[in-house]
């Protein structure tokens, strides 16, 4: 049994290539719960954060520091009754959110975790994080339109217009990192997010190469890119979930 | 509810006419309704939107109306000296002044040097508790929300002074006619020392967070831009007018009670837009500091309140008296007919003239711009409305 | 400058004093619109503090309106006085100093003086369908427009 388990840690391919269904499923679990743990997490420190910010303390009273807050939080969104205006349209305004948070999960099936440790890599990952990330605005504008108001519409329009202007930054910082996957041997580039890693692995050889050679300056500097190229990456899934 | 009759309140706008087509329906009226966290106050603005610009406004005020010049009618002068406090409830203190002023110069009466210097070192910490309001309102509507606890929290401090002076934090009723009725307590002027030492560094902080901030510049620069001209004529005064680069200040202009023995400069803007508006409050806030510091120098003894008769019975005329209060001209028009109550009190509100502006401020302009304006203006609806 | 605007108008202007160190003007009501364009054209009172209202209800002409007016070059306030008759109309200041307009607003808000001329003269502070107007010395302290208050509001009384 638990050969089977590290055979699978050890395979070379991602168990979507595979075909294997109850991989992708398992890791499917795992991120879902990994995403929600953490959401949960930042939903905490922003709140106590910026409270400490502003000479006040924050969440205190449910559970020690308020760390339990999120959770009860949560608990009080479920039970709570879902109002549905009578003049808005019902479908559409039921939809709108399921869209916001279907698109903003589903970009994570291409996300490595390690080497071949992804739901499934496609040779075009970028493109489809890009794609289903703006399908997010659509959800917003549903929403805003489906409640057949003016405030709710003004206020979706306003929120489309900031996450569009986000995504025109968002993907030139993605491209830059994708225009660097195509300095390897062969000169060809690929979209898909486990070359992309792989592409900055061949920086850690390239560093491995100058620091073997004495050439301080040039190591640093690409120890310095490899580390921006990280961050610029990181930020973009975190918008993406805000 | 019965029906109530339909108005149609923007008739009178000008704005442009399509011509009417039956997709033709990109203008929108939205109702900033007396109910909202921005509109500092019970006020509301209805607003014709092309998408976001702002073709045209209008301001439905009236709801905070009590009736304080109809009372005033039949309190006699000492009496209406607590309501004229909550009027402007910000800056009640000054509101105090220019009516004690005011009807001690109906009675042809001074108050003595020390009364006036207290006077001048209340009005000039309620200036200053005015601004750091306004300072955390206003950014709280642009959305920086950090400012609002810094700001309140120092506010705490003038209104711990208050408190200590005169029994009220808010609505103090400071002064009295001829006078002031208490005398400063003890360690007035050690604790007034205290807070001018640990404010000039909090103002610095307000400043490190907001003037060169990126975000506080785009959303402050060239919005609301109002030229000197424009402000004459509609009657704007404050600091409002002294960002749009006229160089008055009642204060220098007329001066009372005892500013004239104060030396202290009058910040002026160049462009007239929000951003100056707020670098003027600002260094006027750093001014009140230097006033005080030089009021608590120079303190003179002697008695506080000038022999005025009990019951006050000014002659028969009338006058016109007004201060610079924080936001702007606040005058009195006191009408007596000799009897202990007076005839008529007319109080001009700067709040009132200022709103005047925001129409012709925010043509043009984004929905957001209409919050910042709102709040660059620093209206209270209890002025407005009295 | 007074003697200048006597000069100019000889009898319509009825007083011109000085009381408590405050100049003040009692004028015609006719001479009224062309003695507010001469004071902000030639004498250069570019600013319109307050325009108010008083109620004689003693007096034949019953309402005296007070312009009070400021000239920044020369530092100096002016009152402007009138009377006119319950019947009278005034005319608008609006095309001499647009900030005019709420001020008048409000004195036909509280008092009932229709302004002539004016752009939108409708009631500011109290609701549109009001009745009466509050600052005449004929209505009572807690008196309230108790017909806009039941329809309104699904009230007895405002009391």
């Amino acid at each position: 049994m638990l050969d089977y388990i590290t055979s699978y840690l050890k395979s070379d391919t991602t168990p979507g290539s595979a075909g294997n269904m109850f991989w992708a499923f398992v890791y499917i679990v795992l991120i879902f719960l990994g995403l929600s743990v953490a959401v949960i997490a930042m939903n905490w420190l922003e709140r106590k954060i910026l409270a400490h910010m502003q000479v006040r303390l924050g969440p205190m009273r449910v559970g020690p520091h308020g760390l339990l807050q999120p959770i009860a939080d949560a608990l009080k969104l479920l039970i709570k009754e879902d109002i549905m205006p009578a003049e808005a349209d019902p479908w559409v305004f039921w939809m709108a959110p399921l869209i916001v948070v279907i698109t903003a999960f589903t970009v994570f099936i291409v996300v490595p975790f390690g080497p071949t440790h992804a739901v499934t890599d496609m040779n075009i990952g970028v493109l489809f994080m890009l794609g289903v990330s703006s399908l997010s605005v659509l959800g917003v504008v549903m929403a805003g339109w489906a409640s057949n108001s003016h405030y709710p519409l003004m206020g979706a329009l306003r929120s489309s217009a900031q996450m569009v202007s986000y995504e025109i930054a968002m993907g030139l910082a993605v491209i830059s990192a994708v225009l660097m996957t195509s300095l390897n041997k062969e000169g060809v580039g690929t979209l898909s997010m486990i070359g992309i890693v792989q592409a900055q692995q061949a920086y850690e050889r390239g560093i491995e190469v100058a620091e073997r050679r004495g050439d301080r300056q040039a190591a640093n500097e690409m120890r310095v890119f490899v580390k921006r190229l990280a961050r610029a990456a990181a930020a973009d899934q975190k918008s993406k979930e805000d | 509810m019965t029906d109530r009759p339909t108005i149609d309140r923007t008739s009178h706008l000008e704005l442009e006419q399509h011509e009417k087509t039956f997709l033709d329906s990109n203008e929108l009226i939205i109702n900033m309704g007396p109910q909202h966290p921005a509109t500092h106050g019970v006020l509301r603005v209805i607003l014709k939107l092309d998408g976001e610009k702002v073709l045209g406004t209008e301001c439905v005020i009236g709801y905070l109306h009590r009736g304080v010049e109809k009372i005033a009618e039949h309190r006699t002068y000492t009496m209406f000296n607590p309501y004229v406090d909550r009027m402007d409830y910000v800056a009640a203190v000054s509101n105090g002044l220019g009516y004690c002023e005011a009807v001690e110069k109906l009675l042809n009466v001074e108050a003595p040097r020390r009364a006036q210097y207290i006077r001048v070192i209340l009005t000039e910490l309620n200036r200053l508790a005015s601004h750091m309001l306004w300072l955390g309102t206003h950014a709280l509507d642009i959305g920086a929300i950090t400012p609002l606890f810094y700001t309140f929290r120092d506010r705490e401090e003038i209104l711990k002074i208050f408190e200590k002076y005169c029994g009220a934090r808010l609505t103090t009723h400071a002064f009295r006619i001829g006078g002031c009725s208490y005398e400063t307590y003890e360690g007035f002027e050690r604790e007034v020392k205290k807070f001018l030492d640990f404010v000039t560094p909090k103002i610095d902080e307000y400043e490190e967070l907001l003037t060169t901030n990126r975000i506080w510049l785009e959303r402050t620069k060239d919005v609301g831009k109002i030229s000197a001209k424009e402000c004459i004529a509609l009657g704007v005064t404050g600091p409002v007018l002294r960002a749009s680069g006229v160089k008055w200040d009642l204060r220098k202009a007329q001066p009372y009670a005892a500013y004239s023995d104060f030396d202290f400069d009058i910040p002026v803007g160049e462009n007239g837009d929000t951003y100056d508006r707020y670098i003027v409050r600002m260094q006027e806030m750093r001014q009140s500091l230097r006033i005080i510091d030089q009021a608590i120098g120079k303190m003179p003894d002697g008695p506080i309140m000038a022999k005025v008769a009990k019951v006050m019975k000014p002659p028969v005329g009338e006058i016109y008296h007004s201060i610079e209060a924080p936001k702007g001209e606040l005058g009195y028009f006191i009408v007596s007919d000799g009897s202990t109550q007076p005839y008529r009190v007319r109080v001009r509100p700067p709040s009132f003239v200022n709103l005047q502006a925001l129409d012709m401020m925010v043509r043009g302009a984004l929905v957001a711009d209409v919050i910042a304006v709102i709040g660059t203006l620093d209206i209270v609806l209890g002025e407005v409305d009295r | 400058m007074i003697a200048r605007l006597r000069g100019q108008n000889g009898s319509g202007l009825r007083e011109t004093n000085t009381y408590l160190g405050q100049k003040y003007i009692v004028a015609d009501s006719s001479l009224i619109p062309e003695l507010l364009q001469v004071l902000r054209d030639q004498e250069q009172f570019d600013y319109c503090v307050d325009i108010t209202a008083v109620h004689y209800p003693d007096r034949e002409k019953q309402f005296e309106v007070v312009w009070i007016l400021y000239s920044f070059p020369h530092n100096e306030r002016i009152r402007v006085k009138a009377s006119y008759s319950e019947t009278d109309s005034v005319p608008s200041s609006v095309p001499i100093w647009p900030a005019a307009n709420w001020l008048e607003r409000e004195v036909f808000d509280m008092f009932g003086i229709p302004f002539d001329g004016h752009p939108d003269l409708k009631r500011i502070l109290l609701p549109d369908g009001w009745k009466g107007h509050p600052l005449r010395k004929d209505y009572g302290i807690i008196q309230q427009d108790q017909e806009w208050v039941q329809i309104n509001l699904g009230i007895e009384s405002g009391q």
